[in-house]
């Protein structure tokens, strides 16, 4: 059972907003954590083990850190064996993933990176330890946010009105956004996931300039839609259960520079690898070797965070080649310059990321991006023309909610009319269910 | 969110996740070949409210984006529903050869075998180029088999005829399975194979009935964009002659003195207007005329109602097991050296999605 399911959908999520909403006060986060581990146990069983042991560990390890404030020697002794055990497991779960894709390493990303980041801060002295356990697992592990995210840390959690008592305008609102999110992976990031795979079959068998570019369109799309979408998911889960979690992801493909793309694409991800390796690492703002070693190794972090593969430490890798060229000198001219070619740009950049980022060889990369320029490939084939044929609407869908437009008519009219953006909302996720039952049915 | 958006948004997931688990509650029927989270999703699916509208609905949406392609079915251009075969398991390839070729060996016999390919693989004119590229290779598959029978069995390839006449009413529109006069071409080539003497098309009176006919493919959701079908019954007139069909099932056994049923409206299924209703096995034996050779035992698939009437009238005795359908007990009444010719004939989907040989050591 994943949260895009049935079961999640119209048994899992009802039950968990009942028993939540029912729970007296001091008990709801016993009930959230209690939620949160049979989610896991649910939608990944043959993980459950080490999730809950290693959950465990942390707040053993946070305990000591807590009751020990006067022996600095046992603190950062549990500290670094903190550390050690996050990066194995982050390791082991990355490994784990490129052996048998089984394995599911979101889930693990976002709870082990989310304990480190932790431990760093009560380390630090950032942040207080958290003494409750079910909170605890509740800030590891929250069900709503365990399939990609966003990263939280502790003490930077809004709490909402619906974590003390039951709130309609809350849990109403948090639907709605757990709708739009499911409808986003769903509707979008599932079928454009499909046409992807068949853009790929048809470019392995003979690759064409139109389809090497609308292959890289597509997947630009289907991991915006995927990741944003569970985004989504997860910050109206949160605020149907109490916690106002971050966005992860502001329309990215529309920035001005490829410096902004990194601050609106996973920005929960590139705000937790600035905080805690480059903040470290920097010493000297002028210098400009350092700036350049940082910027390219928090950028290849921020790959790995998909997994410990080559296509991702090269995305990594090439965004942090124009970030420190922006840095140099382009960036004084992209902000002078009208903004439609400074977006241009950014757009034509990231695109072509992407092509990395979808890449299983250093070949497949370079094929691709000669065959987006004519070289020894035809300009289009049969199969390529035969796949939008079929997959027109969700190609026109993608490529509309791609750019902010819809986003900013919501937000015009709930700021202009309440009750015509709340009858939107009503419409909107009464049409979105049926399109979102169909497409699980 | 003004509370009363919020109230509805509310209500709408809490009724229809109430309704689900009344309608699981109420179901007599829950899934079980999963694990326990695997059957709960298939219920939850099973049992939602207005599940039939909203998979229509979808569709729909889909077919006018331009989608052609649901599931393993093809819309074809001409209005041909095409069902894509599924990819058969070495297993059937060799369970197929070992099988009939250890039943071969015990009767000392050498069977025919014939594959008649489907519609999705002969009619793949009427969808797009690369679509049909992703339809499954017929040709390969029955190459395949015969050569791995290296002589034992006697096969028969109808490959090329159906291909020669694709362009003619050969597979119904609505049913993976060749219409009659798909079924005589059938029968031409099987009559060259058996040394026959094949009765031509005009030495059978056709009545055409059933008209707007729509197959088994032709759900609620395709039949909008499918063609529909008419039945065509080739009365033999050549000699005369009469037909006795008889139907053995477990418990009973059911006799009429025609091979077909003329009067469409006392069938269930209009396609059991030829032969009557399909059974584990049939026997059609035929009554004077000259131009018999004997008898023949059948193994194969209810498409096989598309060219048995013809090979009936070419045969004292044909008995038709279906060999899926049949029992151990019911098999073991049968005598393969009673008969002259033993034939192994199925259509490639029938095959493909498994054909139970290992109840052919049962056969007497």
């Amino acid at each position: 059972m994943g949260v895009a399911s049935l079961t999640f959908l119209y048994f899992f999520l009802p039950a968990a907003l009942i028993l939540y909403n029912f729970a007296p006060k001091k008990a709801k986060s016993t009930v959230l954590a209690l939620l949160s581990g049979g989610f896991i146990l649910l939608s990944q069983p043959e993980d459950f083990l080490i999730f809950c042991g290693s959950i465990i560990l942390f707040f053993i390890f946070s305990e000591i850190i807590a009751r020990n404030p006067e022996k600095p020697k046992t603190r950062k002794t549990v500290f670094t064996l903190s550390l050690i055990v996050g990066i194995f497991l982050i390791f082991w779960f990355s490994i784990g993933n490129q052996l048998s894709k089984g394995f599911a390493p979101f889930a693990a990303m976002v709870i082990f990176f989310t304990a480190i980041g932790y431990f760093v801060d009560i380390y630090k002295g950032e942040t207080k330890p958290i003494r409750s356990f079910p909170d605890f697992v509740v800030f590891l592990a929250f069900f709503g946010k365990l399939s990609r995210g966003p990263l939280i840390r502790a003490g930077h959690i809004e709490k909402t009105p619906a974590g003390e008592n039951f709130s309609l305008s809350e849990t109403g609102s948090g639907l709605y956004l757990f709708i739009r999110g499911l409808a986003k992976y769903v509707i979008l990031a599932l079928p454009l996931t499909k046409v992807h795979e068949n853009l790929v079959a048809a470019n392995a068998s003979e690759i064409s300039v139109l389809g090497a570019w609308i292959d890289m369109i597509v997947f630009s799309m289907m991991i915006f839609f995927d990741l944003s979408g569970f985004c989504d998911i997860a910050r109206g889960l949160g605020r149907c259960f109490g916690m106002d979690l971050p966005k992860n992801f502001y329309f990215p493909f529309q920035s001005p520079t490829v410096s902004d793309f990194l601050e609106r694409f996973n920005m929960t991800v590139t705000a937790f690898f600035r905080h805690y390796v480059y903040d470290v690492l920097r010493n000297d703002k002028n210098s400009k070797p350092q700036f350049i070693v940082n910027t390219m190794l928090i950028c290849m972090l921020c790959g790995i965070w998909f997994g410990i593969e080559m296509n991702f430490i090269f995305w990594g890798l090439y965004i942090s080649g124009f970030i420190i060229i922006e840095e140099l000198f382009l960036r004084k001219i992209l902000l002078n310059i009208p903004r439609i070619f400074a977006r241009v740009y950014t757009f034509a950049v990231t695109m072509f990321s992407m092509t990395i980022f979808s890449a299983d060889s250093s070949s497949s990369i370079i094929r691709s991006f000669t065959a987006m320029f004519g070289i020894d490939a035809p300009v289009m084939t049969s199969q390529v023309s035969y796949i939008l044929s079929q997959n027109i609407l969700v190609l026109t869908l993608g490529a509309f909610f791609l750019i902010s437009a819809f986003s900013m008519f919501i937000r015009f009219i709930s700021k202009k009319s309440p009750f015509a953006y709340g009858t939107f909302a009503v419409l909107e996720s009464a049409v979105l269910l049926i399109f979102i039952t169909a497409e699980l049915l | 969110m003004k509370k009363l958006a919020s109230f509805m948004i509310i209500l709408m997931v809490l009724s229809i996740s109430i309704s689900v688990l009344v309608n699981i509650l109420s179901s007599e029927e829950y899934p079980s070949d999963g694990n326990a989270v695997e059957n709960f999703e298939k219920a939850i699916s099973e049992n939602l409210p207005f599940r039939e509208s909203i998979s229509d609905l979808m569709g729909r949406i889909h077919y006018f984006s331009g989608v052609r392609h649901f599931d393993d079915v093809y819309i074809g251009s001409e209005g041909s529903l095409l069902l894509n075969i599924k990819e058969p398991t070495s297993r059937t390839f060799s369970a197929a050869k070992s099988y009939i070729g250890g039943y071969a060996e015990k009767y000392q016999i050498k069977p025919y075998f014939m594959l008649v390919p489907t519609a999705s693989e002969i009619l793949q004119q009427e969808i797009d180029d690369y679509a049909s590229e992703e339809i499954y290779n017929q040709r390969a598959m029955i190459d395949q088999m015969y050569s791995a029978f290296e002589g034992n069995v006697r096969t028969t390839d109808v490959y090329q005829t159906m291909l020669d006449h694709k362009n003619e009413y050969i597979y119904y529109h609505t049913e993976n399975m060749p219409t009659s006069l798909g079924g005589y071409y059938i029968y031409g080539e099987l009559c060259n194979r058996l040394s026959l003497k094949q009765n031509t098309i005009s030495s059978f009176s056709a009545a055409y009935t059933a008209h707007d006919f729509y197959g088994s493919l032709a759900d609620e959701f395709f039949r909008p964009y499918a063609s529909s079908d008419f039945i065509t019954l080739y009365e033999y007139t050549g000699e005369k002659c009469y037909f006795t069909v008889k139907h053995f099932y477990e418990d009973k056994t059911t006799s009429s003195e025609s091979l077909f049923i003329y009067d469409e409206n006392a069938v269930e299924n209009k396609l059991d207007m030829i032969l009557g209703r399909h059974s584990p096995i049939t026997e059609i034996t035929r009554g004077s005329g000259d131009s018999t050779v004997g008898s023949i035992l059948i193994f194969g698939d209810e498409s096989a109602k598309s060219w048995l009437g013809f090979l009936a009238t070419n045969y004292t005795k044909i008995t038709f097991v279906d060999i899926n359908l049949v029992s151990s007990s019911m098999l073991s009444s049968i005598s393969t050296l009673d008969y002259d010719h033993v034939l192994f004939a199925y259509s490639a989907g029938a095959f493909t999605e498994g054909i139970d040989f290992s109840k052919l050591e049962y056969v007497g």
